[in-house]
């Protein structure tokens, strides 16, 4: 069974793809097989980890063409992100496109991460409806908590309507520095604001914007960064511990 | 300055009443951005594709039970031409009207998922079939009467088209030459109707046009008005033709543990009639 987690929080620059990034590189390091699909125009996910963005990927994949993942480590593998996500072909595929498409090409990776771009409900949802889990980056940011719940409020607006898309959901806090008080406060906040929805923390690691930068993957880069137990917690999670 | 900060902290939430007003914003957002995603399977009431799996059962019961043998032949003619009527869903995409459609793709999914995941459906704004169960059973008969209640001019138009796209469909019954294709079964598994209810809508265009009867004879007659002095014997054999037909229907369907006796017995019958068919 694959475990299939899309990343996402609508707004920019909360860390989605460090965490997609270094969940991959999680999971890599279990020795796990980890597909990551980068919805993101912009293609951060697939440069931060070696790939060439704009390269053929997700976009042609979701046009029907026959796409093979790019490999960029012997467990990781990627469907590049690039502008092509933004063309026509692409924002006129129905919800389940990319859900049907992975099921019909029998994409079966241990864990496959969807890295969903900001600012494009079309590309968010279609990653959305394809996963069976989501996690949402948030920060300390009112523009992010709207965000998040709004992605929340989707995914609960599916689960009611039993549509395809994520069964569960949890917050992460991410680039957490624990020197500002309001990123100390906010994980609490947020139990208050999302009620009985689970919240990791994914604390401002050095190692992980190293990692990105040098295009390896985190593990490869730093076996012992600080990140892996929250990104364990993390894990267990999916993994329905 | 460090002070107010805590005294902030103190309060609870860090962002202050902010956070409650973003995350109340961010779910009226949801909302809207799902109305937009439903709205555009809801436009006009225009027919468009949905994958198969979003389809909920009815609510209620089948008003009809799924005949397997009519969805085989569904199959068959959405295989050709494809779906001609797309389904009728509610709001919630449940199934209104179209049990047998619906069968003959999942059915046709398993063959080729990639090519029959999603089915033509219309989904109606206003219906809600779990609020207003009469409204949903008035909508399905009206949909189905709308299928059978064919006029004989309808069919008659069908049968020229199809005639004049492709030379090698033929009107003419019996034995067909190689390439052949015979019309009337055609007709009628693409209507969802009997063969001989096509062939009765048929024949009544044609002696209307030949005849001239009166314009109200609508009659049901499935001989299509012509007299003709029947043979007995040979009624008896197309009738007991008729019994074995529906004997072989019923066997092929799917039986209950309590029907079993009557399957074996129904089982002899048929052997005794086909017997006397053959002789």
């Amino acid at each position: 069974m694959t475990i299939s987690v899309a990343i996402g929080c609508r707004k920019g620059g909360v860390g989605k793809s460090a965490l997609s990034a270094s969940l991959a590189s999680y999971f890599a390091r279990e020795g796990k097989d980890v597909l990551l699909i980068d919805l993101d125009p912009q293609g951060n996910v697939t440069f931060g980890l070696g790939g060439e963005p704009g390269s053929v990927g997700a976009a042609e994949f979701l046009k029907g063409e026959k796409v093979a993942p790019t490999i960029l480590h012997p467990n990781i593998s990627i469907l590049a992100g690039g502008p092509e996500l933004n063309s026509v072909e692409v924002s006129s595929l129905e919800p389940e496109a990319l859900r049907d498409l992975i099921a019909d090409h029998q994409l079966n990776p241990d864990v496959m991460i969807i890295d969903l771009p900001p600012y494009s409900e079309h590309l968010e949802r279609l990653g959305l409806v394809a996963a069976d889990h989501a996690l949402i980056p948030v920060v300390a940011h009112p523009f992010a908590i709207s965000g998040a719940a709004r992605i929340a409020g989707l995914i609960e607006a599916r689960q009611q309507r039993s549509r395809p898309g994520p069964q569960r959901y949890a917050l992460v806090q991410s680039m957490i520095d624990l020197r500002r008080t309001l990123d100390r406060t906010l994980q609490e906040s947020l139990k208050e604001l999302f009620p009985g929805i689970p919240t990791f923390g994914f604390r401002q690691d050095i190692s992980v914007a190293y990692s990105l930068t040098e295009q390896l993957p985190l593990h490869v880069f730093d076996n012992r960064a600080r990140v892996f137990p929250e990104l364990e917690e993390i894990g267990a999670w999916l993994n329905g511990r | 300055m460090a002070g107010k900060l805590s005294a902030k902290s103190k309060r609870g939430l860090g962002l202050g009443g902010v956070a409650a007003k973003a995350v109340a914003a961010g779910r009226r957002s949801a909302e809207a951005d799902l109305k937009v995603e439903e709205d555009n399977y809801r436009r006009e009431n225009a027919a468009r594709l949905l994958s198969i799996d979003m389809i909920k059962e009815r609510p209620a019961e089948d008003t009809r039970p799924v005949d397997p043998v009519h969805v085989d032949a569904l199959v068959e003619s959405i295989k050709l031409i494809g779906l001609i009527q797309p389904i009728y869903l509610d709001r919630d995409f449940h199934l209104i009207a179209g049990a047998h459609r619906l069968n003959a793709y999942r059915k046709l999914k398993l063959e080729d998922p990639q090519k029959w995941s999603k089915i033509p459906v219309v989904v109606d704004p206003e219906l809600d079939a779990v609020k207003q169960p009469e409204q949903a059973l008035l909508k399905e008969i009206a949909e189905n009467e709308k299928r059978s209640n064919l006029t004989p001019e309808q069919v008659q138009n069908a049968a020229e088209r199809l005639l004049a796209a492709d030379p090698s469909f033929t009107r003419k019954a019996g034995r067909l030459k190689a390439g052949e294709k015979a019309l009337t079964p055609f007709l009628a598994n693409t209507f969802g109707v009997s063969t001989r209810y096509v062939r009765a809508l048929l024949n009544h265009q044609e002696d209307k046009a030949t005849t001239d009867s009166s314009p109200h004879s609508n009659s049901s007659d499935q001989t299509g008005g012509k007299t003709m002095i029947k043979d007995p014997a040979k009624e008896k054999q197309k009738l007991l033709k008729q019994i074995n037909k529906r004997l072989e229907q019923w066997l092929a369907s799917p039986y209950l543990e309590q029907e079993k006796k009557l399957g074996s017995q129904l089982e002899r019958l048929q052997v005794l009639v086909n017997k006397s068919l053959n002789s």
